[in-house]
């Protein structure tokens, strides 16, 4: 528990505990989140890296409370501390449907989706759209909206935000989209902006312009960023602090430098080796050897020893290595910095088992 | 918008004419048979007079002029509204429609609003309660409604109807009433008669549109859209409602222009087996009895709503779909 701020405000704007997050589905049980710890300063940058299927997503909208059946969190905390500054509100402890719940959606912590294409209501203009917004949350006649709408579309650096109002979301580019996206989540200031892979569907140039723009409007609005990606540079250019995921669990936690200077988990170590070097083609975070195993399948022991060159076996197949620091702010899960005189025996994944009730 | 609307219109004319064409040789088809079956069947019911106009009936009928020049002049009357004479019934087919299309319309348009007044609410009660036991009951309903014909059904309600009351309820009105004008008692009988093959109907309409709104709907609220309006903090009730409902609607507008035709086209087997005076029951008729006027002008008028039908819900469609009026 970090100390209290000057002024009684806790440092961090959103804690999350030993979340859990399953879905049960007819094959069973995937914990597609399992017990991941995060901090997210005011105004901070997190990163949240890991291959596709880790658990990113979930954990993004296991906050905002969007996960859907038959996906449900299963323990741990979400603290916010945007409005209860000392003490926090526990957003797993609300109602789906509460209006508490409604109104920390869009207002203190927004979100922006990887689809830019399919994430706007087909049959409403854009206008109607980021309007929508205002108007559910703040105290403004329909004209009011509509001037806000136009400034955090200029904001976004829309060229003629007046005119894209009109518009439907069919009638403008991915990159245009996601900029609408941008100014829904923006409409609001919220406190922290979740951005699942915001650029991942977009050309480079556009994805180029987006971060920038993302970077700048962090700058000054001064809001907290969760940036989930799977890639490395971008991660690189938008983070101060990363997580890396692996399996739905945090593997390796500590600020942006320490991460690509000294990278200690072999799964993060390899991660860098795979980033395409200048000159020489090579697929995303391909050369990891082995396949990603499914969350619905998770090995015994460290759940990365199938894939790792440092396995120690008889250890790393047996036992689960828990998140260790190995220097101020640096946290590891990894036995070659551990000895594993603590750990817990893992001999059967916790997960697929067919005999788990279904809730 | 207004571009659009008159696009559709001007594209459906040559379809329009086409039907005519259609409808004109569908009764040309018996061309000279009907006057000779017309005799035969006259013949056989010990008429002989028929026999002795057979040359007046061809030049009434303009079977002795070219085929153009016939449809022309067919055409040119059925613009005006004189749609020829039934053989059969021996009256225009004109007064027979005027005769049946007012009561016709009132069953189908009540069967049409009470099924889509009922099944849209309960198909998004179902799709918003997914597997709960309401959606499940209703789910159930939903099967047993669409697998059951409605005139199964009103042949089981008119039994049902005949052992509560002592009354069969078949046709519109009771036979005291049939030359009494308008009166309260005769509205109030018409509104009895009107509940078996309303229900009956109704049923199978409200299983249809119940089923098609909640698979719809479901789709729709998995889309990744809704994601976004629930992270933006809009009310569930508006996300369904307002957003999801309305990207349902599509499939179920689409049939809109098919149910206009229905309304003079739809349960017909239902109309028959309750003797209903609808202008279904006179079509089947007249198809069996080749009653060419009579049948023809019924197909002519179906086929004419169908393309009405078809282009007010492609007019719909266009006004609620931005990417249907950019195209
Ligand atoms: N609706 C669902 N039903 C069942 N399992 C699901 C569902 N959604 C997610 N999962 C499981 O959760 C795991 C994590 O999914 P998540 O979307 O968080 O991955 P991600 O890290 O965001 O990957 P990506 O880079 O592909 O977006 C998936 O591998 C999948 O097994
Ligand atoms: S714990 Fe063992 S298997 Fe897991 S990453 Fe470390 S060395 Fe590799
Ligand atoms: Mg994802």
């Amino acid at each position: 528990m970090a100390l209290l701020g000057e002024n009684g405000m806790h440092p961090n704007l959103l804690e999350i505990t030993d979340l859990k997050t399953r879905f049960f589905t007819e094959q069973g049980v995937v914990p597609a989140v399992d017990g991941v710890s995060l901090q997210i300063k005011r105004g901070g940058a997190l990163g949240l890296l890991g291959e596709s299927g880790c658990g990113k997503s979930v954990t993004g909208y296991s906050i905002l409370r969007l996960v859907r059946p038959p996906g449900r969190i299963v323990g741990g905390e979400i603290r916010y501390y945007g409005r209860e500054t000392s003490r926090g509100e526990d957003l797993t402890a609300l109602d789906e449907r509460s209006e508490e719940l409604r109104q920390v959606r869009g207002a203190e912590i927004a979100m922006i989706f990887q689809e830019p294409m399919t994430s706007l209501d087909p049959l409403f203009s854009v206008g109607s759209q980021i309007m929508e917004a205002i108007l559910y949350h703040q105290d403004v006649t329909k004209s009011e909206a509509r001037k806000i709408a136009i400034e955090t579309l200029d904001r976004v650096r829309m060229p003629q935000p007046a005119d894209v109002m009109k518009n439907y979301p069919h009638q403008l580019s991915g990159g245009m989209r996601q900029r609408v996206m941008i100014a829904i989540a923006l409409s609001c200031q919220p406190k922290l902006l979740i951005a699942d892979e915001p650029t991942t569907a977009l050309d480079v140039t556009t994805e180029a312009q987006i971060l920038e723009l993302m970077r700048e409007l962090q700058d000054e609005l001064g809001m907290a960023i969760l940036f989930i990606t799977h890639d490395l540079g971008v991660i690189a250019e938008m983070a101060e602090d990363v997580a890396v995921m692996y399996l739905g669990k945090v593997v390796e936690r500590s600020d942006i430098e320490t991460l690509f200077a000294d990278p200690q988990h072999p799964y993060t170590q390899a991660l860098m080796q795979s980033i395409p070097k200048i000159g020489q083609k090579a697929g995303r975070l391909e050369a990891i050897r082995g396949m990603v195993p499914s969350p619905g399948n998770v090995p015994a022991g460290c759940p990365f020893h199938p894939r790792c060159n440092s396995a120690i076996s008889g250890l790393c197949d047996t036992k689960a290595p828990q998140l260790q620091q190995t220097r101020a702010g640096h946290w590891v899960s990894c036995f070659l910095y551990d000895d594993g005189s603590n750990a817990k025996i893992v001999t059967q994944n916790n997960s697929l088992d067919r005999k788990t009730p279904l809730p | 918008m207004a571009q659009y609307i008159l696009r559709r219109v001007i594209a459906i004319l040559p379809t329009l004419f086409l039907i005519t064409i259609f409808g004109f040789l569908v009764m040309e088809a018996p061309a000279g048979d009907f006057v000779t079956s017309y005799i035969v069947r006259q013949y056989g019911h010990g008429n002989t007079e028929a026999a002795r106009i057979e040359d007046e009936l061809r030049s009434f009928f303009a079977l002795d002029r070219p085929v153009y020049e016939r449809f022309v002049t067919w055409l040119a009357r059925f613009a005006q509204g004189d749609f020829g004479d039934s053989f059969d019934l021996r009256r225009p087919v004109r007064d027979i429609l005027n005769d049946r299309i007012g009561l016709t319309l009132t069953i189908s348009l009540a069967t049409f609003a009470i099924s889509w007044g009922i099944g849209i609410p309960l198909g998004v009660y179902s799709a918003t309660h997914q597997y709960s036991k309401t959606d499940n009951f209703l789910t159930t309903v939903t099967f047993v409604g669409l697998g059951l014909p409605d005139f199964l059904l009103a042949l089981a309600f008119l039994i049902l109807g005949w052992q509560l009351t002592g009354e069969v309820l078949t046709g519109l009105q009771s036979v005291e009433f049939l030359d009494q004008p308008w009166s309260p008692a005769k509205l109030l009988d018409l509104i009895k008669h009107m509940v078996i093959p309303v229900c009956a109907v109704v049923i199978t309409g409200t299983a249809w549109v119940m089923r098609v709104m909640r698979g719809n709907l479901l789709d729709q609220l998995g889309r990744d859209y809704i994601i976004t309006l629930r992270a933006k903090g809009v009310p569930e009730r508006v996300i369904i409602w307002k957003h999801a409902v309305k990207n349902s609607l599509h499939p179920l507008i689409a049939a809109l222009g098919q149910t206009l035709a229905w309304l003079i086209n739809g349960f017909t087997i239902t109309s028959i087996v309750l003797e209903l005076p609808t202008i279904q029951s006179v079509y089947l008729n007249a198809t069996l009895q080749q009653d060419v006027y009579l049948a023809g002008t019924i197909l002519i008028l179906i086929g004419f709503l169908v393309l009405i039908g078809t282009l007010l819900a492609d007019i719909i469609l266009a006004w609620m779909d931005p990417r249907i009026r950019y195209e």
